[in-house]
């Protein structure tokens, strides 16, 4: 019996095993973060497919004004990124080139911006919550994802292309949008065809996805107001006690010279 | 003697009405520490400077 009991609490120890993150972590595989606070300036990165990144409630915390994101997935399909709380870095989640990949149950928390989507097709972004200095959610040259926020909604013209708010049945299988997506062929799609990717001459005529970033940074800072805009802490030059107090009596003694010369010429 | 001249050249006055130049100064570390603000300066002109023109002017009056 002892033995059991033994055995049933080692097994729960395997399952419940939890690593600590560390700061500009690189994730190449399935791990579950230990649920604490970590200070990781530099963010963390996420390079595999195919995994499942649950951060366990813990919080990845940036440095305000330096940092520049917390948690990037880069070139990756089908991951699954859950249970984080990410706060205070430029931008929280960065998607660049992710497909078919799961952000869910997340925080992002004041952040310049929540989660940014750059070529970035087929996502899931759902009951997340943010609080977000500028925006909660941008995508770039993103199309055919769920973008859902379990606090607030999202209305912006990327929703065009992407659903935001609710479930939506998009065909992604339209030709022109340099994506081809699994569930279509060159039939239905003629980014699928060999032919089209194969030929170098029409890439330039796409603005690259640093224009794209620029153009788009500059179209937030028109639409906001400069109030929201940047939101940086103030440092107030506050004097010391004793230099007011040296104002103070300089004021006074300049006052009583003036007096006393006013009165006497 | 020395007493007297004393009384004679410094009275109470002389002490008293330069404090009414510590004000000023408040107004200036307050704007330096919290910046310019238009509220502020438009208060701080009424306070300071309207209302107690208006006061030395009207003086014998009131």
């Amino acid at each position: 019996m002892k033995w059991l009991i033994v055995l049933l609490l080692l097994s729960s120890f395997a399952v419940a095993e939890c690593i600590e993150a560390t700061d500009g972590m690189i994730i190449k595989e399935s791990v579950m973060f230990c649920s604490s606070t970590y200070d990781v300036p530099n963010g963390i990165s996420v390079v595999a497919s195919n995994i499942v990144l649950d951060c366990g409630t813990a919080v990845l915390r940036g440095n305000i004004d330096e940092s520049e994101i917390g948690l990037r997935l880069e070139n990756v399909d089908n991951v699954t990124v859950k249970n984080c709380n990410i706060m205070t870095f430029s931008q929280g989640i960065f998607l660049k080139n992710v497909t078919h990949s799961v952000i869910e149950d997340n925080a992002v928390l004041k952040n310049r911006i929540g989660i940014r989507l750059l070529d970035s097709f087929e996502n899931l972004i759902r009951d997340n919550n943010d609080k977000s200095f500028q925006l909660a959610v941008s995508a770039i040259n993103s199309k055919y994802n769920v973008v859902m926020f379990g606090n607030k909604n999202v209305e912006r013209n990327f929703c065009d292309f992407n659903a935001c708010n609710e479930y939506r049945d998009m065909n992604p299988c339209e030709a022109g949008d340099f994506y081809c997506s699994k569930r279509c062929s060159a039939q239905t799609d003629a980014d699928c065809s060999p032919l089209l990717s194969a030929v170098p001459e029409v890439k330039p005529l796409v603005k690259s996805a640093e224009q794209i970033v620029e153009q788009a940074e500059k179209e937030v800072k028109q639409e906001l107001p400069e109030k929201l805009a940047v939101q940086k802490p103030v440092e107030k030059p506050n004097l010391p006690l004793f230099t007011k107090a040296i104002i103070f009596i300089l004021l006074y003694v300049i006052a009583f010279i003036a007096i006393q010369i006013k009165r006497h010429y | 003697m020395k007493r007297d001249v004393f009384a004679k050249r410094w009275q109470l006055r002389d002490f008293l009405l330069p404090l009414l130049a510590l004000p000023y100064g408040f107004l200036g570390i307050y704007l330096y520490e919290n910046g310019f603000d238009w509220i502020v300066a438009v208060l701080a002109v009424v306070l300071l400077i309207v209302i107690p023109a208006i006061i030395a002017v009207l003086w014998d009056k009131i």
